[in-house]
């Protein structure tokens, strides 16, 4: 036997199948052991896998460029919100198969002011304007006409200042009258010579003119117009309306020119309450007629011992400055707008007035504001009006263009640079880039919000304004037409109404009972339905695609932008509708309703509740997060002057009624309100450019609220 | 040169091979035990898990594109959690252009049998948003929607939980239910090793403990999620 190798583990037999069989078994152990461990690690990457794919289910799958930028629908307003001002900004979110969702309000339109009388102070000035009315205002103002002027030859004879340039190169006959240049007048329309004024130009068209545009910018004033030979003809009133047309139908032909009895007597028609200064603007030629029928200690007022301060039946007397000195000393002074005559300056000197005054001299000192604020970007904008007419600081240049309707077509527009701002404002609403503006003279503003620019001027364009994209329609201006106009700088049709409101596609005009859908480009006419109550409001609501009309004797009619009838509400209110804001509660049209008193919220079917304002003045109100927010006003009785009395702003809840909160804003009429969703406030404006704001952050929806999450991967 | 095996061998053989053979059936007995104890807490996880996953997902949805005051309503064994998730039969709410949102129904007459609604599509969309087994949610309770019911009609038979009164919101929702058999999701079996299931709502969370039992074997697992 050799020597063999020692195991250490020692076989049992030393035969080699022995081994071969230990061999195996150690192999097959190992190999079951291997097999172990593996599928022990495949089991754990099976369960590794498999909770992954779990938690993978369980989380929103986000991608690595983390998430989308958000989505942003605007939709109808939300529920409890005015649905003519406010839509609902929808923010989606996606991140892979997770979108999360968020809104808030938006700003579809800013609030209208509810119009409650002139923007005049309590205590204004009041002018009388004397109009000589003879027959030698036809003669000779010593004036030629301004060549590249436009002038009226009225039938009656009259010959008036129309605009400063003009489109008629020499006449154009219609039925207002005849137009004519200053150039074809100076040639063909020559006046008489009178007291060695020898001019072609009248002094009807030099001195009546330029009195009616100062008059007609004295918005702060209260004026009432006399004639030399019919005495009053129009008592003391803030109507710029009602004192244009008594001074339009004013006309030179009477053959007496009684000046200084009729100064005399406009002295004592002044009244006592609600005056700070008094005026008197005489417009005359000049030339007394059948004149000086006063009491003997004023004949010779001022002691001058004129031969001529005596009573005359025809021409002579000479008591006009005595009447002036009188008038002085009672503490009115006496304007004077005429011939450049020695006698005038005269009468204008002693009188303590000035000859040819201008609107400085007439119209109260001060700023005043007239308007809601305006939002733009973040920063307040106040509608400023200094001495009567709009004067905002914030405008920083004027560059735009002047236009006023051709007289030939009134359709077409006429560039004239010496177009003035005059009035102050009245109406305006705006989108994100510009201001349109109306105001008390009528005239349409353009401004330009981003530079801070005059962009255009259009006279004879007033009353509400709204924007549908990039159509804006004004009115009803003084003559009761509505304009519509392409960004304000081109007509594109004039309609007569006595209210309108507008979706995107029509305009909505009532007259009377009757209401007219307009196609809002071309001014055709798409519908029409009789009400059969004469409509004193319209307001179109985007949100539920309802024509509301508000009528004079207190009813609501709903209609279908076609004007088919929806509805009809009693509302309770005496008199006539003010104001409507519809909203939504419950997927139900609800409609808060100002009339002169009263605030109503209905439904279609009826009232819901209605409360009293208490002989308020309603100036403003909005729905918003289910509360109704009225501001209310209680000087209307003081002299109708919007510096008087107080605004308190009335919070309520829009289902009961109920009464949440009052708070008090300021002295004056509030305008407002203007919403500022970006700062999250309300801001009302007084008239001396006092603002107060209100917080509107607690109320859902002002910031973005979650609306929840929703996983478009598939889950079943 | 061969020779057999004496008895003294053949009875250490016998000995070894007892001994082995009983170590073995030892070993197959502990780890048969230990299998099936492994398998039932195994199969509690999983009907838990199931359940907790189904539960984070519909609470991670929860009120999506409806009134976020009509959230969630706990009623006992059962948890009703508003909205739809998508499926592959449904797409769940989406913004319709037609209405803000948040969208919901109208109960326009209600009985305890059944109730009227003004629209079975709350988001405009032409799909019926509510089907039989569904819950729905309304200002004042929650019920569950009877198999009777044909979808697309406007009167729902309820019969689970209370009737909504009339005039109330009412949303779709889901509804996880316990019954003898496990926990049932919108009528269907979700984790049939689910033995107890009670919701709660407190404070702003929404707060589930369940329990699991498979052949004596039990897991607890409370799902607690942020919900208002």
């Amino acid at each position: 036997m050799g020597t063999g190798r020692i195991s250490v583990c020692a076989a049992p037999c030393s035969d080699r199948g022995w081994i071969s069989a230990l061999v195996l078994m150690l192999l097959a152990t190992t190999l079951g052991v291997v097999l172990a461990c593996a599928s022990l690690v495949l089991f754990h990457m099976k369960s590794s896998q498999a909770y992954c794919s779990i938690l993978q289910d369980s989380l929103p799958h986000v991608g690595q460029d983390g998430p989308a930028e958000p989505l942003f629908t605007t939709l109808a307003a939300p529920e409890g919100w005015d649905s003519i001002a406010f839509t609902t900004v929808v923010q989606e979110r996606r991140m892979q198969d997770l979108s999360s969702y968020a809104w808030r309000v938006g700003l579809r339109d800013q609030f209208r002011d509810i119009p409650s009388g002139p923007p005049v102070l309590s205590s204004r000035p009041h002018i009388v304007a004397l109009i000589d009315d003879s027959r030698a205002m036809t003669c000779s103002s010593g004036r030629d006409y301004r060549e590249d002027a436009l002038y009226l030859l009225r039938p009656s004879g009259a010959v008036v200042h129309v605009s400063a340039c003009s489109e008629v190169a020499d006449s154009h006959a219609c039925a207002a009258g005849t137009y004519f240049s200053g150039r074809w007048g100076n040639a063909h329309q020559r006046s008489s010579p009178l007291n060695g004024l020898s001019g072609a130009m009248p002094t009807w068209a030099h001195a009546f003119s330029l009195s009616r545009n100062l008059i007609s910018s004295l918005d702060q004033c209260e004026i009432a117009v006399m004639t030399a030979s019919r005495g009053l003809i129009q008592p003391f009133t803030h109507d710029m309306h009602l004192t244009l047309r008594a001074m339009d139908g004013i006309s030179p032909t009477s053959p007496h020119a009684s000046l200084a009895d009729r100064l005399y007597q406009a002295s004592r028609v002044f009244p006592e309450p609600c005056v700070t200064t008094r005026h008197i603007l005489l417009v005359s030629a000049g030339r007394s007629v059948n004149d000086g029928h006063l009491p003997a200690w004023l004949l010779d007022y001022d002691h001058d011992d004129n031969p001529g301060d005596v009573p005359c039946p025809g021409e002579g007397c000479h008591c006009l400055d005595d009447v002036a000195a009188y008038c002085r000393s009672q503490g009115i002074p006496v304007h004077v707008m005429g011939p450049d005559t020695v006698f005038l300056r005269d009468v204008a000197a002693k009188g303590g007035g000035r000859y040819m005054p201008g609107r400085d001299i007439l119209t109260p000192e001060g700023a005043v504001v007239t308007a809601p604020l305006v939002i733009h970007q973040g920063q307040t904008l106040t509608m400023t009006s200094r001495r009567g007419c709009l004067d905002p600081d914030w405008i920083l240049s004027d560059t735009g263009l002047r236009q006023r309707p051709c007289i030939t077509n009134p359709l077409d527009l006429t560039a004239c640079p010496d177009l003035a701002i005059i009035g102050m404002a009245r109406h305006l609403a705006y989108d994100s880039s510009a201001l349109y503006c109306t105001t008390s003279a009528e005239r349409l503003l353009r401004i330009d919000l981003s530079r801070r620019e005059l962009s255009g001027l259009v006279t004879g364009l007033g009353g509400p304004v709204c924007i549908r994209r990039d159509i804006v329609l004004a009115g009803p201006d003084r003559e009761g037409m509505v304009t519509c106009t392409e960004h304000g700088a081109r007509i594109l049709w004039q309609e007569p109404g006595t209210c309108m409101d507008a979706s995107d596609s029509a305009a909505y005009l009532a007259w009377g009972s009757q209401v007219r859908s307009l196609g809002i480009r071309d001014g055709s006419v798409l519908s029409q339905q009789d009400t059969g109550h004469p409509i004193s409001l319209l307001r179109f609501d985007p949100s539920t695609l309802t024509l509301i009309a508000g009528t004079h004797d207190g009813l609501i009619v709903l209609l279908t932008p076609e004007l088919a009838l929806r509805g009809m509400v009693a509302t309770g209110v005496q008199g006539p509708i003010d104001e409507v804001r519809p909203f939504t509660w419950r997927k139900e049209l609800r409609l808060a309703i100002l009339g002169a008193d009263r605030l109503t919220v209905c439904t279609a079917e009826g009232t819901s509740w209605s409360t009293s304002l208490d002989g308020r003045t309603p100036t403003g109100m909005t729905v918003m997060g289910g509360r109704v927010y009225v501001a209310v006003w209680d000087g209307r009785s003081f002299c109708g002057g919007i510096d008087a009395g107080s605004s308190v702003l009335q919070v309520m809840d829009a289902i009961t009624g109920e009464l949440l909160e009052t708070r008090a804003l300021f002295s004056g009429r509030a305008h407002g309100p203007s919403i500022d969703l970006e700062h999250a406030v309300m801001r009302f404006v007084s008239p001396s450019g006092e603002i107060r704001e209100t917080d509107l952050s607690p109320i859902p929806g002002i910031r973005s609220c979650p609306l929840g999450a929703r996983i478009s991967r598939i889950s079943d | 040169m061969n020779r057999g095996l004496s008895l003294v061998e053949l009875l250490v053989a016998l000995a070894c091979s007892s001994v082995l053979v009983l170590s073995l059936y030892h070993v197959h007995q502990v780890s048969a035990a230990s299998s099936a104890s492994v398998k039932g807490q195994w199969y509690c996880m999983q009907s838990l898990r199931q359940a907790s996953l189904r539960l984070s997902m519909d609470l991670a949805q929860c009120a999506c594109l409806t009134p976020q005051d009509l959230k969630i309503l706990a009623d006992g064994s059962r948890l009703y959690i508003a909205g739809i998730p998508v499926t592959s039969s449904h797409p769940g709410i989406r913004v319709s252009r037609g209405a803000p949102p948040p969208y919901y129904s109208l109960v326009l007459s209600s009985s305890m049998r059944s109730v009227v609604l003004d629209t079975v599509d709350i988001d405009g969309d032409s799909r019926p948003d509510y089907w039989a087994g569904l819950g729905m949610i309304s200002d004042a309770s929650a019920c569950t929607i009877g198999p009777a019911y044909q979808r697309g009609c406007t009167t729902i038979p309820v019969t689970l939980g209370n009737a909504p009164r009339t005039g109330d919101r009412i949303v779709p929702a889901v509804c996880y239910e316990l019954r003898a058999d496990g926990l049932y999701r919108n009528n269907a079996l979700l984790a049939e090793a689910v033995v107890s299931f009670a919701p709660r709502i407190s404070g702003r969370q929404c707060i589930v403990a369940m329990r699991a039992r498979y052949h004596g074997y039990w897991k607890d697992l409370c799902v607690c999620r942020t919900v208002f």
